[in-house]
């Protein structure tokens, strides 16, 4: 499908060097309606919504915050480590959004599995179902995310 | 017969037509010359239209503080437009308060010149003027900050005060096709004018740090100007705690070698805080300087020592650790850099030791 | 021949029982890809009437003026798309100069506008049914406002569909044309009520 120019103006947005030095479309060679679109049904496969699944993100990230860059056990699952960095984000979707400068990285105590994720990442999936492309440094597959936070 | 007319036609149609288009062109897209005028009359400059005027006072020689590169994310490029902005862009909503907006406070790097502008610019922007520098050095401080020494030009030095910052600018490199700038606070000593320090800790998939850390070497050029910031000395108190992490440490060593230089006769306690010991550095340094000086106490904490750091001095979170050491600071000023999470935990935690958010100071991007 | 209808007949018949989609199907391309999302679709509606009316208006002086006086009828195409394009070029950059805010929400969409087949298409028309000036601008308003009523229409249908279980293969533009050819059906009730040509 063809994208609409607004779209085409966002993906631009989301090149390397214009918000950050390697953008948040990484390798993918497709359209951002189709990254979108794919995976919105990825995430409609596992029950649960957008927004359900960045507030969970952001309820470990507040945790974590309490450290200061120190590892935190949050429970028998979790151990979380949050930093975060002077300077604000633009959103790349033209919202007016000005997202905090923040990498949580989370550790399963149980599996230890690793995945981490920045305020930048939940904002745009919260408000606009958006993953990030294959390839780019902070791509979250919903599925695996939806599995690593225990919510399926 | 007919092809020529055919062809003629044709031709002379498109040949108008493009000759419409140029004009209408030439009319709608120049935006011409625009006429800025400072401070009354102070300095007036012809333009050329089209840009932000944050840009174009930049093309002047004229710097405006800007931490963010004129992304409308720091707020710093603030400045009184008298005449000539259109309307308030929604982007620029965040960083103006009632006050401002009612005195015709506007974010530069948002307001594009149209047309004839009539601002003010306070006087010490115009002690701001632009540099192409030398690295001179570059030292790994710790994994992820590295130290750069950057010689200016012969015949050439900042005037500075101790806390103040530079605006770095990059070169495309990689797959970025733009230059951009970011603020770094200075780290060596006013006095030591002929060169600029600046500790820069990498971001994670941050433009200009991952250009700091992987496209520079000794000998390249690097183009900064300032100096810029409201972080130097007030020192209107007995004693100041000063609180840094990661790299915040530049504006701090800036204000310390200073004041020692100086000989200021105050109380200055500094505590650095990390997670583990491989992201302290200049520890002997400032053990030494403690040694020496009578009024200078410095207090490293980790807040998760490593085993193998074999650590025995203080543990815990930084203001943890603060909290341990003052009792009553209603005679003391407070300094903070470092990451807006720690900040905010310092500030609370100075409040609870009577020393009020006014007087304590920090960078606000 | 040279019809005598009342043009606010016109104007009316070319929104509701001549609709370029729906009853002319002219303009799909745009129509089915860009009527993802109601905002989007509405103004990519306004734009597409701003530049009917425009270039009809536009057309029908270098019809009546140039192409008949030389005789070019055969050429009408060519220099109808000509005209077109560069219209879209000019209009783009007067608003972006005169109406930033409008360039900022419209703008965008200009250049897809050009290869719009229904604003050919109302011009040709315009110039076979042999409409008046005033006939040709009410036409040219009426097809613009019948456009934007039906991807309106389709992108708050599909909006309200999206959490909807569509067939796999009819997801996309295969539903979209279902709902189109539903809305041509509806539409056709209300032929009668008026009559051009």
């Amino acid at each position: 499908m063809k994208q609409s120019p607004e779209l085409k103006l966002i993906q631009e947005n989301m090149m390397p060097g214009t918000l950050s030095a390697h953008g948040f479309i990484g390798e993918d060679s497709r359209n951002l309606t189709d990254i979108l679109r794919a995976d919105a049904k990825s995430l409609k496969q596992t029950g649960i919504t957008q927004e359900a699944m960045a507030e969970k993100m952001q309820e470990l990230t507040d945790f974590g915050m309490r450290g200061l860059g120190r590892p935190m056990p949050m429970d028998e699952y979790f151990e979380i480590e949050a930093e975060d960095y002077m300077g604000k984000l633009p959103c790349p979707f033209q919202d007016n959004a000005k997202v905090d400068k923040r990498q949580t990285r989370v550790r399963r105590l149980d599996t230890g599995a690793t995945m981490r994720w920045t305020d930048l990442n939940i904002h745009m999936i919260h408000e606009h179902g958006f993953f990030e492309g294959h390839g780019s440094t902070y791509r979250l597959d919903p599925a695996q995310l939806a599995r690593f936070l225990r919510m399926i | 017969m007919e092809i020529l007319t055919t062809v003629l036609s044709v031709t002379v149609i498109s040949v108008v037509l493009a000759l419409i288009i140029i004009v209408a062109e030439y009319f709608f897209n120049n935006y011409g010359e625009c006429e800025i005028d400072i401070n009354n009359g102070d300095k007036v400059f012809k333009v050329e239209g089209g840009y932000s005027l944050l840009s174009t006072l930049s093309g002047q020689k004229i710097f405006i503080p800007s931490a963010c590169g004129g992304k409308a994310t720091c707020g710093l490029c603030k400045v009184q437009i008298i005449e000539g902005a259109g309307p308030l862009l929604p982007t620029e909503e965040p960083y103006l308060s009632e006050q401002e907006r009612n005195h015709n406070y506007r974010l530069t790097c948002q307001v594009k010149v149209k047309n004839n502008f009539r601002i003010l610019i306070p006087e010490e922007f115009f002690n701001i003027k632009e540099y192409i520098t030398t690295i001179e050095s570059i030292s790994q401080l710790t994994h992820d900050i590295k130290g750069f020494r950057l010689k200016l030009p012969d015949e050439e030095t900042v005037q500075f005060k101790a806390g103040q910052y530079m605006q770095f600018y990059t070169k495309p490199y990689d797959k970025i096709r733009e230059s951009v700038y970011r603020a770094y606070s200075i780290a060596n000593v006013p006095s030591d004018n002929e060169a600029i320090e600046l500790i820069i800790r990498q971001v994670p998939d941050g433009i200009c740090t991952t250009y700091a850390h992987t496209q520079l070497s000794e000998g390249d050029q690097v183009k900064i100007n300032g100096p810029y910031g409201d972080f130097y000395l007030r020192g209107d108190c007995s004693e100041i705690i000063m609180i840094a992490g990661g790299s915040g440490m530049a504006p701090i060593k800036s204000i310390i070698l200073d004041v020692l230089e100086r000989g200021i006769d105050i109380k200055m306690n500094f505590f650095f805080g990390t997670v583990t010991k491989k992201d302290l550095y200049d520890l002997d340094y400032f053990e030494n300087i403690a040694a020496r000086h009578d009024n200078f106490q410095f207090i490293p904490a980790l807040s998760k020592p490593a085993p193998e750091d074999n650590w025995d001095g203080e543990v815990g979170l930084i203001t943890e650790v603060v909290d341990r050491f003052i009792d009553d600071g209603s005679d003391m000023e407070g300094y903070l850099c470092g990451s807006p999470g720690m900040i905010n935990a310092c500030i609370n935690v100075l409040a609870t030791k009577s020393i009020p958010e006014e007087k304590v100071y920090y960078d606000k991007f | 021949m040279t019809i005598d209808i009342n043009p606010l007949v016109i104007f009316f018949a070319s929104i509701l029982t001549s609709n370029m989609i729906l009853s002319n199907f002219l303009g799909m391309c745009s129509y089915v890809s860009i009527s993802g999302e109601y905002k989007t679709a509405s103004s990519l509606g306004k734009s597409v009437t701003l530049v009917m009316v425009f270039t009809t208006a536009l057309n029908y002086w270098v019809y009546k003026l140039v192409i008949v006086p030389l005789g070019l009828a055969y050429l009408q195409y060519v220099l109808f798309i000509m005209i077109i394009a560069a219209s879209v070029q000019i209009i783009e950059m007067a608003m972006d100069r005169l109406l930033p805010d409008l360039h900022v929400k419209l703008g965008i969409f200009l250049p897809l506008i050009t290869v719009n087949c229904a604003i050919l298409g109302t011009s040709l028309f315009m110039v076979i049914r042999d409409y008046n000036f005033v006939q040709s601008l009410l036409f040219g308003l009426g097809s613009g406002l019948g456009w934007w009523l039906a991807i309106s229409a389709l992108a708050a249908i599909r909006e309200k569909m999206g959490k909807t279980k569509v067939p796999r293969g009819l997801e996309g533009p295969g539903i979209a044309f279902i709902i189109t050819g539903i809305m041509a059906l509806a539409f056709i009730g209300f032929s009668g009520i008026f009559t051009i040509t």
